[in-house]
């Protein structure tokens, strides 16, 4: 299926959006980019619950999704996420300020893709994000069926 | 003098004499009546044996013997021995009245005890454990020490924490020998230290967690819009260096320039909210070492008091606060004003757009503990969200309302130095539930 993946950011500090979405473009990467502030807004969307933008059936998502978050943390929305049998499909790569053990585990055990820490040395987070860049073209990014 | 009354012969008779030249000699008499043809005790005939020595020996075994059970009574020792041949546990008084018992209680005739006088006495979760560690050590030839913790129950059904030590005796061949000696120490207190320890041990891994997640999250946009600032400049540069014309090097400024302020106003943004993490850092480490006066409050007075500073507040939101009647408790008045005022405060921040607010604070002795409830008919608090709430720097809604996610968390800490605990309940959308609880005050209980 050659359509466009589309990039969903689930980030509740503007800045670190902003970083993210100027280093995909800069590493090449111009897929559309949908931004959610919370987990529960995340959530929201992928589940079609509440108000607010709902997802498409037939479209090709992929999740940047950061832990500490308000109303509902990333790993909630990650375990929420592989709890359901066509939601699971869904790439989800962990981008996150905590490089705790512990939290790295979980999020490996509830099936996260990937898990990228938010360094704080910028030349690394640029690799960071062409890894991803590779990663996004290299995953064949299976679409969601029908309703979930 | 009975014994020439009766004119019996003398056997054994330990007597203290004075030595010519002053000093006392015990000595020990034997000897036979001796009688004259008429029947009359005419004297006796004998020896006398100086056991002064052995009279030494006799007094310091009573006054060392002496000095081992005041030993073992002023340092709640429990002592015991075993036997293993009958399966035999002598115990010390002290071994069961540190449990509260009387020692009369229990078996102690020389027949098997071991069951009743210690394994039915541990904890559940501790006796397999416990038991088969003893029979372990003495399985395996009685290497070195024996020790061993576990609960031990007692009078009251509580559980103290026993340490015990003790070593199989070996004859004087070195062989080992069936009787093993030991002693039980009461942990109970070290172990409610500890579980402390543990918890602020805990308290403080999550603090400095939270608080280097939250310091690096600005730092990753003071970094990151920087490293910007440096692209914009470089790209500026190689137009300059390269030649361009004037036309294409405005074109270049209009779009680099905007990009560059935007860059400054988060890079300084970032700075603002690095440098309030540590003013709140700092504010939550004062709250943990401020002098505590710890006195009878009466909450009646706190809480009315709170009440009159609040209405200003409580008009202009058109808020109902109740006040019932409240019992006393002890811990320090400023502090728990500081809670209370606290709690008030987020019942204000965190209210229900769509209906007046009703605050109501009610109290009540509940099991020895002066019991309060601040409930709210506010936005409520998913289930999910309840435990975060008192953690540091959490907010619930960190774009609409302001505050730097300190004041729960300093409340719980401020109420653990007084012995305080507060929780919450909580239905969202319907309102929340803050529940504190505190010693009781001394007086008029």
């Amino acid at each position: 299926m050659n359509q466009e993946v589309i990039i969903l950011i689930a980030e509740d500090d503007e800045g670190h959006a902003e970083l993210i979405r100027k280093n995909l473009a800069r590493a090449g990467i111009t897929n559309p980019i949908i931004h959610f502030r919370d987990g529960q807004e995340t959530v929201n969307f992928l589940f079609r619950n509440g108000e607010g933008p709902h997802r498409k059936t037939g479209e090709a998502y992929v999740l940047l999704l950061d832990i500490r978050m308000p109303r509902m943390n990333g790993t909630d929305v990650l375990e929420r996420i592989k709890a359901d049998k066509e939601l699971r499909k869904i790439p989800v790569i962990m981008i996150t300020t905590t490089d705790d053990p512990r939290e790295v585990e979980r999020c490996h055990t509830l099936g996260c893709s990937n898990y990228i820490t938010k360094p704080v040395e910028y030349d690394m987070f640029v690799d960071a994000i062409r890894q991803l860049g590779l990663f996004l073209t290299v995953v064949m990014v299976p679409t969601i069926n029908g309703n979930h | 003098m009975e014994i020439f009354q009766q004119r019996d012969p003398v056997v054994d008779l330990d007597k203290a004499m004075m030595h010519k030249d002053g000093h006392i000699v015990w000595v020990s008499s034997n000897g036979f009546p001796e009688f004259n043809s008429d029947g009359i005790l005419s004297g006796y005939r004998g020896s006398d044996i100086d056991i002064t020595e052995r009279k030494q020996a006799e007094e310091e075994l009573r006054v060392s013997e002496a000095r081992f059970k005041s030993i073992i009574a002023v340092s709640n020792t429990g002592a015991w021995e075993y036997h293993r041949d009958r399966d035999y546990l002598w115990c010390s008084p002290e071994y069961f009245t540190m449990l509260g018992y009387d020692p009369d209680e229990f078996t102690m005739d020389g027949s098997a005890n071991l069951s009743q006088v210690w394994i039915d006495l541990i904890h559940n979760e501790d006796r397999e454990k416990a038991a088969g560690h003893f029979s372990e050590y003495l399985a395996g030839g009685s290497v070195g020490m024996y020790e061993n913790h576990f609960r031990m129950k007692s009078r009251d059904s509580d559980w103290i924490w026993i340490w015990s030590r003790g070593q199989t005796l070996r004859d004087s061949r070195g062989n080992l020998t069936d009787r093993t000696v030991g002693t039980h120490i009461d942990i109970t207190e070290a172990k409610r230290i500890q579980a402390l320890i543990d918890a602020k041990n805990k308290e403080l891994e999550q603090i400095v967690y939270v608080a280097s997640h939250d310091l690096r999250s600005p730092l990753v946009n003071v970094d990151g819009f920087s490293r910007e600032l440096d692209y914009s400049l470089k790209e500026l540069t190689t137009m300059l260096d390269g030649g361009k014309g004037m036309e294409e090097l405005e074109k270049a400024l209009r779009t680099e320039l905007p990009d560059m302020k935007k860059s400054i106003v988060r890079i300084r943004a970032g700075a603002r909210q690095m440098d309030n993490l540590l003013k709140g850092l700092l504010k939550l480490s004062r709250s943990g070492r401020a002098a505590l006066q710890i006195e009878d409050i009466d909450m009646n007075e706190c809480i009315g008091q709170l009440a009159s500073s609040l209405a200003f507040t409580l008009q202009e939101t058109e808020a109902e606060l109740t006040v019932e009647d409240l019992p006393a408790c002890r811990g320090d008045s400023v502090q728990v004003m500081q809670v209370f005022s606290n709690l008030m405060d987020n019942a204000v921040k965190y209210r229900d757009p769509d209906r007046p607010l009703k605050i109501k604070i009610r109290g009540a002795m509940e099991a020895d503990r002066a019991v309060y409830r601040v409930e709210d008919n506010g936005m409520g608090i998913a289930e999910n969200h309840q435990e975060y709430v008192f953690e540091l720097f959490h907010r619930l809604e960190p774009e609409k309302t302001e505050g730097e996610g300190l004041g729960l968390t300093i409340a719980r800490q401020t109420l653990s130095r007084m012995y305080g605990e507060i929780r919450v309940e909580s239905q969202p959308g319907k309102g929340s539930v803050f529940i504190v609880s505190m010693p009781p005050a001394w007086k008029n209980q």
